[in-house]
């Protein structure tokens, strides 16, 4: 069994986000990048599978600059077996990640596809979702728990209900959640493994994909300053200011 | 009995306004007692002076009345420094109010700010412009900049920045007699006669009151990058800092060791901490800094540690800032994980790196041969020789026996450092804890130009006495 597993290279979950001067976007420039955290748990569950004797090879597959390459490296020395990286110095929105992810899923024929539920930096939970769309394979979002039944995956998703258990056949798609499992650290054995393992780079111009962005970014703010609690003196003042001046009761 | 006249303290509080100062003895209260508490002292009067004239001509009057101070700054001391004595009459000064930031220069690299700022305050501010302030430890949310210098305070960055006094260009202060001591000017070579600002950072208050200073800044980095090693022999860590120096000189922002004691000391007390590295008698935490702003950094390291010849190491990468944090959790967490325990004894010492092992070695088992059931916590900033040695009950603990040989155990502990060529208090200072020490390990001649040069600054002997002499 092959896994594809997709992976953003993405602001550092620590790092303080600065709006830029202009509104356009986030400061970028001269921060920490990091494998978004969700993508580092599908890789993960991917190792894990292979280690189980469930998969046989784990693609990793990024989107984005040079630099991303570092990210898919962060994911062979974790144990994935090699890696793709589609090269673009655009931004690329949800749809179009799916279309050309689309591509590399006709190219390799995975039987799992496994992905973040989402990206840290713009909280879009669209691209798993709108791959399995255009790919028509069966889908579980939100994943806690993955074992494999006969020829089946079940997986256990986080509703606000409680949990639930999907029965999936393959080929499919699946999108982790936090407590799937907790990433490995990274050998230095499987760090110099990793730099033998091959990374395929392809320029996203030769894919023959309409790119042109549905979304347009107006302006980006920084959220409300949270105000400083006051003292109250006593309940009753506690109550008039509940009352009057939040009105909540 | 005190002989003294009762001092009049009207002429001191006039010099302040009524915010300034106070009789209240639940505010002075607070102010009587270290951290750690163990000293607690008295006082009558606490002041909070906002200007160094004011200051100045407290200090006047002080040395008028022959009346002793205590100056105080975030009162973080670990060793009683920075409380009064019990029944001397001593008044305390706390620096909090003394608190501007007077000139910060973006080009020189430099900050001229007063002794009452908070060193979290500090970071925050410098890092705002993208800027580094070379001094950062555990207490940084409470202590103050003033009382760091004073003591010569140690800290998490020294391997980087160097010592506290290093990164000093300038101080302020006021002396015993009142006058005001400056040597402000902002320039970093000032090669004119005796460099007296040396002798007041460290002087632990006794020499005069820090009330400004200004201090070198540095660049800021973009990222940085733990790497976590274990190794079962001692050797193992040496060629590891060898290494890591070699080949990242000033990208390397600390080296820290732990050993398994401490290691498994922090695991049986938090419980969170799933993920561990894997197993070894030492290990190695080392944090790698992005000064260069590389955009692969992490690639840049590794590219570096393939040239690694050293064998029985086992090493981890942090992937993130997260597995950062992670990581430094094990170190960080092993001073609280110690409180957990009944009794624990505590020595902050300082040895060449060639006598390290044969330190640990030779006083572990002598220690070994007093009391047996007993967990020996090894950590510390190794790359500055720092070693914290402390001896921790257990479950198994004989508590009464080991109460009754701690001061036994601690003279091994000195006796050793100093037969290693060690020092017996590599960061916390003097103060009132290791007078003993002193007296014992520093040489005849030593002592003797310390108190010459005490009589020198302070003849009346006003500023913070009973401290280390």
């Amino acid at each position: 069994m092959k896994i594809l597993v997709c992976v953003k290279r993405v602001i550092d979950y620590n790092v303080k986000i600065r709006v830029k001067s202009d509104k356009t976007g986030v400061e970028k420039d001269n921060v920490k990048m990091s494998m978004n955290p969700f993508d580092e748990i599908a890789v993960e569950e991917a190792v894990k599978m292979k280690e189980n004797e469930i998969a046989k090879e784990i693609v990793v597959v990024s989107i984005g600059t040079e630099a991303c390459k570092e990210t898919i490296r962060s994911g062979l020395a974790m144990g994935a077996d090699r890696g793709i990286h589609i090269n673009s110095d655009e931004d690329l929105e949800p749809l179009n990640i799916s279309k050309i992810l689309m591509k590399i899923v006709e190219n390799e024929k995975p039987d799992i596809v496994l992905m973040g539920k989402q990206a840290i930096d713009d909280d879009s939970n669209q691209t798993g979702q709108m791959l399995a769309a255009l790919s028509g394979f069966s889908q579980a979002t939100f994943a806690s728990k993955v074992e494999k039944v006969d020829s089946f995956l079940n997986v256990t998703r986080e509703i606000d209900g409680g949990l639930e258990t999907l029965k999936l056949s393959l080929p499919c798609i699946i999108t982790t959640d936090l407590r799937l499992n907790e990433p490995r650290y990274a050998s230095l054995p499987n760090i110099m493994k990793a730099r033998q393992k091959k990374i395929d780079s392809i320029d996203v111009s030769t894919l023959g994909l309409d790119l042109s962005p549905r979304l347009s970014v107006i302006e980006v703010n920084d959220p409300p300053e949270r105000k400083a609690g006051i003292m109250v003196k006593d309940i009753d003042e506690l109550m008039e200011k509940l009352t009057n001046e939040a009105k909540v009761i | 009995m005190n002989i003294k006249s009762k001092p009049n303290f009207n002429k001191i509080t006039n010099q302040l306004t009524i915010k300034e100062y106070t009789f209240d003895k639940k505010i002075i209260h607070q102010h009587c007692e270290d951290w750690r508490k163990k000293y607690f002292g008295d006082s009558e009067l606490i002041l909070f002076p906002k200007t160094v004239k004011s200051l100045s001509n407290i200090v006047k009057e002080c040395a008028n009345q022959k009346i002793s101070i205590v100056p105080q700054g975030g009162n973080t001391s670990l060793v009683g420094g920075s409380v009064p004595r019990n029944g001397k009459s001593d008044i305390i000064i706390n620096l909090k109010n003394l608190n501007k930031i007077r000139y910060l220069d973006k080009f020189g690299f430099s900050i001229l700010l007063e002794s009452g700022c908070i060193l979290e305050d500090i970071q925050n501010l410098v890092s705002k412009e993208n800027l580094t302030f070379p001094i950062s430890m555990g207490s940084r949310g409470s202590c103050q900049i003033g009382g760091n210098i004073a003591t010569n305070a140690g800290g998490l960055n020294v391997i980087k920045y160097g010592l506290l006094r290093s990164n000093i260009i300038g101080i302020e202060a006021v002396m015993s007699d009142g006058g005001i001591y400056s040597d402000l000017k902002n320039i970093k070579k000032n090669n004119t006669g005796y460099d007296l600002k040396q002798l007041l950072i460290g002087s632990e208050g006794t020499l005069g009151i820090i009330t400004a200073a200004n201090i070198k800044l540095f660049p800021s980095y973009k990222d940085k990058n733990v790497i976590f090693a274990s190794c079962n022999k001692f050797k193992n860590i040496l060629d590891l800092y060898f290494f890591v120096q070699n080949n990242f000189s000033d990208l390397l922002t600390s080296f820290e060791i732990i050993n398994n004691d401490a290691m498994e000391l922090v695991k049986k007390y938090n419980k969170d901490l799933t993920k561990y590295p894997e197993r070894g008698r030492y290990y190695v935490l080392i944090e790698i800094s992005n000064f260069l702003g590389i955009d692969s950094f992490k690639d840049f390291i590794i590219d570096k540690f393939f040239n690694l010849k050293i064998t029985d190491v086992s090493l981890i990468f942090s992937k993130s800032e997260k597995e950062n944090q992670n990581l430094w959790k094990f170190r960080e967490l092993i001073p609280p994980s110690e409180t957990f325990e009944k009794l624990c004894i505590q020595h902050d010492i300082s040895l060449p790196l060639d006598k390290m092992e044969n330190f640990i070695h030779t006083t572990t088992s002598e220690i070994q041969n007093l009391i047996d059931n007993i967990y020996f916590i090894n950590f510390g900033h190794i790359g500055d020789n720092n070693l914290h040695f402390n001896i921790l009950s257990g479950e198994n603990t004989d508590i009464e026996k080991l109460n009754q040989k701690k001061k036994l155990i601690t003279d091994i502990i000195y006796n050793n450092t100093y037969r290693f060529g060690g020092s017996f208090s590599a960061e916390h200072g003097i103060g009132q804890l290791k007078k003993k020490e002193m007296i014992k390990y520093k040489t005849k001649e030593e002592i003797k130009l310390m108190r010459e040069i005490k009589k020198s600054f302070d003849p009346l002997n006003i500023f913070n006495p009973g401290k280390i002499f």
